[in-house]
């Protein structure tokens, strides 16, 4: 196992001022899936974007090594299913190629594919807003998954959508993750997809976020509904809800 | 049905309207030079019809060119206040200065600047037609997702698929908002600087014609140029409309309503 990224002393001030991110510290190594939960406000989605190279850190340093060699190794599913109105879901999720220059021609097939994998693949030339809230989000992940990235950043994707198709799409994202070798990382609000989700949970502080604590969760993919019922689970939730305690974030 | 009513009520509103017009001239013997009859516009329409025909031939062409002209120009200026900020910030205090003038008081300047009485026409109708465009453009090429930017940005866009990629879509929905207003707009335009031109302009718009049967006290005429002008209005909203729904009706909402 190597790391994929290691953040050192990194921390987000605004222009305004405005402490974004406290100091963190975080290696994540290739392969794993962390999820990182805290309260509204508390610099996660800042700390995604800084991750994405999306915004430069004020202070501390970003190092990845992404193992694919590919122009895209980083792909970004949104917290809404930011996809273009005016064109088709397969024009959307083929979207990144397009702007790598890759030809249409072969852009295509590559688009069909990640549309398959999230099984929506009946619905290529539907406009997103013809997609429930559900299937529209399959199509951005479908859309993150085009390039074939090595790291996958997720800012609480499910968070609109009700619980039962929440249920289904963790269940999809953790196949989708072991079949790819992706390197995963989650923003959520919700404990329980958390737990279900990752090998490790970072927990933030509130505003000015740091990382209060960790949890390790040693449970083996894959993973089914059985480990949600299980009391293995419902431990690990619990004892992800006293650290979120003990932060002061809960 | 709400379709039809959407259509057929307007029409018997016009329908009964004119009824009692022609009703209430007949019966309180209202003079001609006052209020003409319906009846008598219509047969002044028939009878002038070459003479009104080639006057409204004259009005439309120059406001379809001071249209596309806006168009084109608006536009272009509103690509170039996209790109940078610092020539946003320096342009726009003269395009609002443009918007701001009255065209009445700067079409006599143009109309001796310009030789070409045409031209020069042109020229007063596209400065009345051009803020809505540059204005509603310049929104439209802002009002980017800020999510769908990220992804582009992630993806390593350039400038240039931005911009076609994503600004000129986003705004397709204000440009064509900006179009119907602008329409309207350069028909007024060419309308006003007729006026103003008088025999200086090209002596042959419909603005021309009121003019003339005014002076001559030829009233009806001048009701059924005022009528080909109104309903020439009306037809530049409606094809511009059509255009929008056109372009729009698969994937914005507010394409199907007016």
């Amino acid at each position: 196992m190597h790391a994929m990224l290691r953040m050192h002393g990194v921390a987000h001030t605004y222009p305004s001022g405005t402490v974004a991110l406290g100091t963190v510290d975080i290696d994540i190594e290739a392969g794993e899936f962390v999820s990182i939960i805290g309260p509204s406000g508390c610099g996660k989605s800042t700390l995604l974007r800084l991750i994405a190279g999306l915004e430069a850190p004020t202070s501390g340093t970003i190092s990845r090594d992404l193992t694919r060699p590919s122009k895209s190794p980083i792909a970004f599913v949104f917290q809404q299913p930011t996809l273009m109105p005016w064109t088709s879901v397969l024009a959307n999720v083929r979207l990144p190629l397009d702007l790598e220059g890759v030809a249409t021609r072969t852009a295509e097939p590559l688009a069909r594919r990640a549309l398959a994998r999230v099984g929506i693949e009946d619905f290529a030339q539907a406009l997103p807003r013809e997609l429930s809230g559900g299937m529209q989000m399959r199509a951005s992940i479908a859309r993150a998954l085009v390039t074939e990235p090595s790291l996958l950043l997720m800012d609480e994707p499910f968070g609109a959508l009700d619980e039962i198709t929440r249920g289904r799409l963790d269940r999809e994202l953790l196949t989708v993750w072991a079949e790819q070798r992706l390197t995963a990382v989650f923003v959520t609000h919700s404990l329980h997809e958390a737990v279900f989700l990752s090998n490790r949970v970072l927990v933030m502080t509130p505003r000015p976020g740091q990382i209060a604590g960790v949890l390790t969760v040693n449970e083996p993919h894959p993973r089914d509904e059985s480990f949600r019922l299980s009391t293995r689970f419902a431990d690990l939730c619990a004892r992800l809800s006293h650290m979120l305690v003990a932060a002061g974030s809960a | 049905m709400e379709r039809l009513v959407r259509w057929v009520a307007p029409i018997v509103v016009f329908i009964v309207a004119l009824l009692v017009w022609e009703w209430l001239v007949i019966r309180l013997d209202v003079p001609v030079w006052i209020v003409p009859a319906p009846s008598r516009i219509g047969a002044t329409l028939v009878r002038d019809w070459p003479l009104l025909v080639s006057a409204l031939g004259v009005t439309l062409r120059i406001a379809l060119q001071a249209l596309a002209a806006a168009t084109i120009l608006g536009v272009g200026i509103a690509f170039v206040f996209v790109q940078s900020r610092a020539l946003e910030a320096s342009l726009l205090p003269y395009v609002i200065l443009l918007q701001v003038t009255p065209v009445v008081a700067i079409a006599p300047l143009i109309i001796i600047w310009v030789d070409d009485p045409e031209a020069a026409l042109v020229i007063c109708a596209t400065i009345v037609a051009l803020f809505p465009m540059i204005s509603n453009t310049t929104t439209g090429l802002k009002s980017v997702d800020a999510g769908l930017l990220d992804l582009f940005r992630l993806h390593r866009a350039s400038r240039w698929q931005v911009l076609l990629r994503l600004r000129v879509p986003s705004a397709l929905p204000y440009f064509f908002s900006g179009l119907k207003v602008s329409a309207g707009l350069a028909l007024i335009g060419a309308v006003v600087a007729e006026f103003v031109a008088g025999t200086g302009g090209t002596a042959s718009g419909l603005a021309y014609q009121i003019l003339q049967a005014g002076l001559q006290l030829n009233f009806p005429r001048m009701f059924a140029a005022l009528l080909l002008i109104a309903v020439a209005g009306v037809s530049f909203f409606a094809a511009t409309s059509g255009l929008a729904w056109l372009f729009l009706r698969r994937w914005h909402a507010g394409a199907g309503s007016r």
